[in-house]
């Protein structure tokens, strides 16, 4: 102990040590003791306490798939937008390299799409004869989260008779 | 060393076997605690049974060695004091109802200590109030260091030191003036 080069204390035990009154009057209260059904009643209380603890951990002990961690709101929360915004980015994706657009029916993506087959060139040619000037519009929307892409400009499609 | 460090495992880990030795080595200590406090010994005996009941719940999660058991099994028995305390307003029991108790226990020692010297200790340890009284207690009566006094009451250890002198300077004082009566 740190305390065993303090004036104070030392002065203090020392007369402790050398004054009879108060050495005496400590003694009595040493000899206090609890009465035998008290110590057996500690006793008892103790293990029944032990037992009480054992079943409660019993209790805890739960398989692995059963156990439960804490995380904090803001953490799930975040990880909850960005699992979304991964799923989104993937599917999104997907669609992408696949040729499929996210689009509405009478937008010139469908309509690009459809000029393309040689087929598709021809009947056209045959029923329009002069320049058309078309705008198109094509936006990408996710629930929730609002616009995504956006791409417009106007289609011009001129053929010869 | 060893056993003590091997003990306080045990009693982390919960074993019966260490708890026997855990209440066989503390349940004097405790009783005298609380029955120098308010002087009523069914009521300590209580809070000994209780002490010992939250240490089995809060021993497992003790901080520290072996070196800290003594500390932390009185810490726990001051908050089951300041809990008493909180919980049950009432008067100390009359010094003439302490001097009525019967054998405290097998103890020849005890046996041999007579009501009148026990009641004249009592009523001079019981003129200090809280935390001085509990100061004196655990140092001259269970012979704890200035530390673990500190770790107990939660005090600096100067003030625990300050308490020692002034509390010793006024019990001798008391203690002469007992003398002194007829």
């Amino acid at each position: 102990m740190n305390d065993s080069d303090d004036p104070l204390e030392e002065s203090s035990d020392e007369s402790l040590r050398n004054d009879p009154l108060l050495v005496e009057t400590f003694s009595h209260l040493r000899r206090l003791e609890p009465s035998l059904d008290a110590r057996l009643r500690n006793r008892q209380v103790v293990v029944e306490e032990l037992e009480r603890l054992q079943v409660a951990r019993r209790k805890q002990v739960l398989p692995w798939w059963g156990r439960t961690i804490a995380v904090p709101v803001p953490l799930a929360a975040c990880l909850v937008v960005v699992a979304g915004l991964m799923l989104f980015s993937f599917f999104h994706d997907r669609q992408a390299s696949s040729g499929v657009q996210i689009a509405a029916p009478d937008q010139p993506v469908q309509r690009s799409a459809h000029m393309q087959s040689a087929g598709a060139v021809a009947a056209t040619r045959a029923v329009d004869a002069h320049p058309v000037v078309e705008y198109y519009e094509t936006e990408t929307y996710i629930c929730g989260i609002g616009r995504l892409n956006s791409e417009s400009g106007y289609f011009i499609r001129e053929e010869n008779q | 060393m060893a056993a003590e460090e091997l003990l306080s495992e045990q009693l982390k880990a919960g074993l019966p076997a260490a708890y026997a030795i855990l209440v066989g080595r503390f349940e004097g200590p405790l009783y005298r605690f609380f029955f120098c406090d308010h002087r009523n010994h069914h009521l300590a005996e209580e809070q000994t049974a209780e002490t010992f009941a939250q240490l089995v719940r809060s021993l497992p999660s003790m901080r520290g060695g072996c070196e800290h058991l003594r500390a932390f099994v009185f810490a726990t028995a001051r908050h089951v004091q300041l809990r008493c305390w909180r919980q049950r307003k009432e008067q100390p029991v009359p010094l003439e109802e302490v001097l009525n108790i019967r054998d405290p226990g097998p103890s020849p020692a005890a046996l041999a200590a007579t009501r009148e010297q026990l009641g004249r200790a009592l009523n001079a340890i019981s003129r200090f109030d809280d935390p001085l009284r509990s100061v004196l207690l655990l140092r001259f009566v269970e012979d704890f260091s200035i530390e673990e006094i500190a770790n107990v009451l939660e005090m600096p250890m100067g003030t625990v030191k300050s308490h020692i002198h002034r509390g010793r300077m006024q019990l001798k004082l008391i203690l002469t003036e007992q003398e002194c009566k007829p």
